[in-house]
Order: C-alpha cells, then sequence, then structure tokens
C-alpha cells in the first residue's frame, strides 16, 4: 500500500466509523467509511460513500474528484486500523455496481504483495442461491470480497 | 517484558486516526443498508472450501 492517501482521518470511539475529506477538482467532499457488524456472525461489512451535509449517506454517485486511488488506499487504512483492534472478525466488501468491484479487485491486486503479509484473502463467487469463497486469484471476477487478519504471536518476550 | 510483535494499524502507513466522539452517534445505524443486506445475505448462504 505505497500509494498517496489522506493522512486526517477521523474515527468512532469503537473504531467502526471512520471519516476523512476527499479534495480534488470538485472541492472537499467528506467521505465515511462504516464497518457494520452482520448479525450473530463474526463479520463486518465494509462500506463508503459520501457524507452528505444533512447528514445522509450517499454509495452511489460517482464524484468524478480525480483521486480514486487515494481514496482506495484511504480505505485500506481503514480496514488495517480496524482489524489491528478486531483481529479475530472477518470484513466482507462489494461494489455496488459490477463496475467498482472489479475496482476493488484491481486494488487487491495492486496491492496483494503487502497485504497478503497481515491479510487472509478470498473472492466470493454467487451461485444459484449460494454463495462460495475461494482464495483470491488475480484477473478473477468476484461478487465480492472477504479478508481477515492472519494470526500473529503476540505472546510476551523477555529484553 | 516487551512485546514481540504489534499488529499493524493505521500508524504503520504513517496515518493517525484521531478519535471524534460526534462520530459516535452513527454507531449502531446502518448508513449503508443496501450493501448491508448484501453482505447478510452472502454470510447466510456462503460454503466454504476451506475457514481459517
Amino acid at each position: 500500500m505505497k500509494h498517496e492517501r489522506y493522512e486526517v482521518v477521523e474515527s468512532s470511539t469503537d473504531k467502526l466509523e471512520f471519516t476523512f475529506f476527499s479534495e480534488g477538482p470538485k472541492g472537499k467532499i467528506v467521505k465515511v467509511i462504516q464497518f457494520s457488524k452482520i448479525m450473530n456472525i463474526d463479520a463486518y461489512n465494509l462500506s463508503f460513500g459520501n457524507y452528505n451535509k444533512d447528514g445522509s449517506i450517499d454509495d452511489e454517485t460517482t464524484n468524478d474528484n480525480k483521486d480514486r486511488n487515494k481514496i482506495l488506499a484511504t480505505v485500506a487504512v481503514a480496514i488495517s486500523e480496524f482489524t489491528a483492534l478486531y483481529p479475530d472478525k472477518w470484513v466482507f466488501f462489494c461494489g455496488s455496481t459490477p463496475e467498482r468491484t472489479r475496482l476493488y479487485r484491481m486494488a487487491l491486486t495492486i496491492n496483494m504483495q503487502e497485504l497478503e503479509k497481515d491479510f487472509h484473502i478470498y473472492g466470493v463467487f454467487k451461485g444459484i442461491n449460494t454463495f462460495k469463497r475461494v482464495p483470491f486469484i488475480k484477473g478473477v471476477d468476484y461478487y465480492g470480497f472477504m479478508i481477515k487478519r492472519k494470526k500473529v504471536n503476540l505472546l510476551y518476550e523477555k529484553k | 517484558m516487551k512485546k514481540s510483535k504489534k499488529l499493524k494499524g493505521a500508524e504503520a502507513f504513517g496515518v493517525k486516526i484521531k478519535i471524534n466522539k460526534s462520530l459516535d452517534k452513527l454507531s449502531g445505524k446502518i448508513l449503508f443498508p443496501k450493501k448491508h443486506k448484501m453482505a447478510e445475505e452472502v454470510f447466510s448462504k456462503l460454503k466454504m472450501d476451506n475457514s481459517n
């Protein structure tokens, strides 16, 4: 994740919501990222979109603020922060359109080398009334994606 | 005693996350209901080829 990212990011106390400003030719746009808990499962849905002044949320508008990669890199930072606090939780995400899902796939592919050091990464296929999770492979179209922190040794050692 | 390894959060990428308590009012609300429903559907019908 060596891409340029927004460095001023705020979060709620429980790190389930994050906000930052997208800045570009269309001006400053408040972005909100949310990890929403999926009932009865150790998993969260990741979504992000515009946080409008009236408090409404919009994840379907294309802003064309010429900072797409910077936004995706900032979302990746939020995922990192969230999973550092909740390392045993799954995070699911997909695009609101197939084009956006492909964009997320590109973001995963570009950062794969870095990401797979710390995360299990899976693609999700949609079948007839079923979904299947498989290890993520570059160049394959998926319905969505699931990631989880790899287990690390957090034991204490003597100095 | 010291921690042998620390989970990488935002700071590892040079980003300092500032807590904004006014965002706490969003907690518990589902801000993206359409996407949340899609995720719920996935997990309710998910078959895994292996697990971690």
